[in-house]
């Protein structure tokens, strides 16, 4: 076989056995599930604030999506303006989809690299049209990445002017940008090839600054496999599909995780600049994550 | 088909009883007919991958409540299959919540890995041809020590026949395999 099955017959194995070895032990009165649930509720019951709290921040699962509205999409460190913009007003498309992707954002995103499916093209079809800032989309360069609180994420790639501090777009360059795209909600765009390596693409949404919960996402480069995320005392970790991750929050869209902690595929971890350390030179962020070197 | 299908319900079986070694056979046995059922279905042998991966975790994970009186185990292995396809389809994406349920490390696909998908799909009608025309107690010897992966004194144990029979059938079965699969090559 070859490495990914060989790869996959082995850890295979090491689950069997342990499954096995799980059948084989007699279960303890502690180790059966409900009695292991009515000890969770108790522990509830008595747990100081500090764990309620730790708790009560996550909301991966919630059965209703929270109301939203305006989403916003940065590539810098929280509290920056450069480069981070709201969603303005729609104006009218101006350039046509020539352009091509830069490469080494198209090295850093398999998700882009695949081919597109049926699935890439989003079921509300005023999505495509109403892109963020009056962009151009480029054809065949929308890719859906995940589902948040039942909203589809799509990733795509739009020509237009390159959002800049204030977002005052009229002079500004064209160029072919990375733009999430958020299924009954907005989105937004602006990153290049370092900040996509840095810091990669997060944004949250939810209804303004007194809203009791929000979504937030990122769009990570390939050599992740999960992102690590700290609100205060309480951290979780995500996998990381299709480069993305995303979860619901019981905060504000104005309040962002206090750190993000990267773990690559060989293991390494990397902590994302901007919440809790100054960003690292450019060179370093080149060989922390290492551009695909594949034929896509 | 029906030794297939006996030695798929075996297979799990054995390992509800606590053997770890049946469910990597049965992975082995039914990797390649799974890869070309899902290569069929979506074309893309990346995805067929990630799917094949889902679908044996799922497997894995599922395997204590499977019942042989509601159907063969590779019914059930297909419907399991059939799941993850659908999945797949309505989320855009291919899921991985029984590999994280696993606790499994993600693995990179590589080229190699999607020439062997390939490989195997196309394989898989021919290997099945082959393996169906060989004499029952070839067939039988080769899946036990080749797919199965056992000691050729519990396979003549099993068969009631000495190590060295079973040594011979296995080196036959496999040469009459080579011959049938080098010919349609």
């Amino acid at each position: 076989m070859t490495g990914y099955f060989d790869g996959l017959e082995q850890q295979l194995r090491g689950a069997a056995e342990a499954r096995a070895q799980a059948v084989a032990r007699p279960a303890r009165w502690w180790r059966r599930r409900r009695n292991l649930a009515i000890l969770g509720v108790l522990a509830l019951g008595v747990a100081t604030p500090a764990v309620s709290r730790v708790t009560g921040v996550w909301h991966p699962d919630v059965a209703q999506p929270p109301p939203l509205g305006v989403a916003t999409v940065s590539a810098t460190p929280p509290g920056s303006t450069s480069g981070s913009c709201a969603t303005a007003p729609q104006t009218p498309a101006q350039a046509r989809a020539r352009a091509r992707i830069d490469p080494h954002v198209l090295a850093q995103l398999a998700v882009l690299r695949r081919p597109q499916r049926p699935t890439d093209l989003p079921a509300h079809g005023r999505l495509l049209e109403s892109h963020p800032f009056g962009q151009t989309l480029v054809s065949r360069t929308v890719r859906y990445v995940g589902s948040v609180a039942q909203q589809r994420y799509y990733l795509a790639v739009v020509v237009g002017p390159q959002p800049r501090a204030g977002c005052s777009l009229r002079h500004a360059p064209r160029k072919a940008q990375l733009c999430v795209m958020i299924q009954g909600a907005s989105g937004g765009c602006g990153i290049g090839p370092i900040g996509l390596r840095r810091y990669g693409i997060d944004g949250s949404s939810g209804r303004g600054r007194q809203a009791r919960s929000s979504v937030v996402y990122e769009i990570v480069p390939d050599a992740v496999a999960t992102a690590t995320v700290r609100y205060g005392p309480s951290t979780r970790s995500f996998a990381v599909h299709d480069n993305f991750y995303g979860y619901v929050v019981a905060l504000p869209p104005t309040r962002r995780p206090d750190a993000v902690t990267w773990t690559l595929r060989d293991g390494r971890r990397y902590r994302v600049p901007g919440y809790e350390q100054p960003a690292p030179p450019p060179a370093s962020a080149h060989e922390i994550v290492p551009p695909h070197r594949g034929s896509g | 088909m029906e030794a297939m299908r006996r030695d798929a319900d075996r297979l799990l079986e054995r390992f509800a009883a606590g053997d770890p070694d049946a469910f990597v056979a049965f992975y082995r046995q039914h990797l390649p007919a799974i890869l070309g059922w899902f290569l069929r279905r979506t074309g893309d042998p990346e995805v067929t991958a990630d799917l094949a991966a889902e679908t044996f975790c799922a497997a894995l994970l599922a395997a204590p409540r499977y019942r042989p009186d509601k159907g063969s185990a590779l019914s059930w292995l297909y419907a399991i299959a059939g799941h993850k396809l659908a999945d797949s389809r309505r989320h855009g994406i291919v899921e991985a919540r029984a590999r994280r349920r696993l606790a499994l490390t993600p693995l990179p696909i590589d080229d190699d890995d999607v020439a062997y998908v390939t490989e195997m799909a196309a394989l898989e009608p021919a290997l099945d041809d082959a393996l169906r025309a060989l004499a029952p107690a070839q067939r039988d010897a080769v899946v036990a020590r080749v797919v199965e992966d056992r000691p050729y004194g519990e396979i003549a144990e099993r068969m009631q026949c000495s190590e060295l029979v079973v040594r011979q059938r296995v080196a036959r079965g496999l040469q009459a395999l080579r011959g049938r699969l080098g010919k349609r090559a």
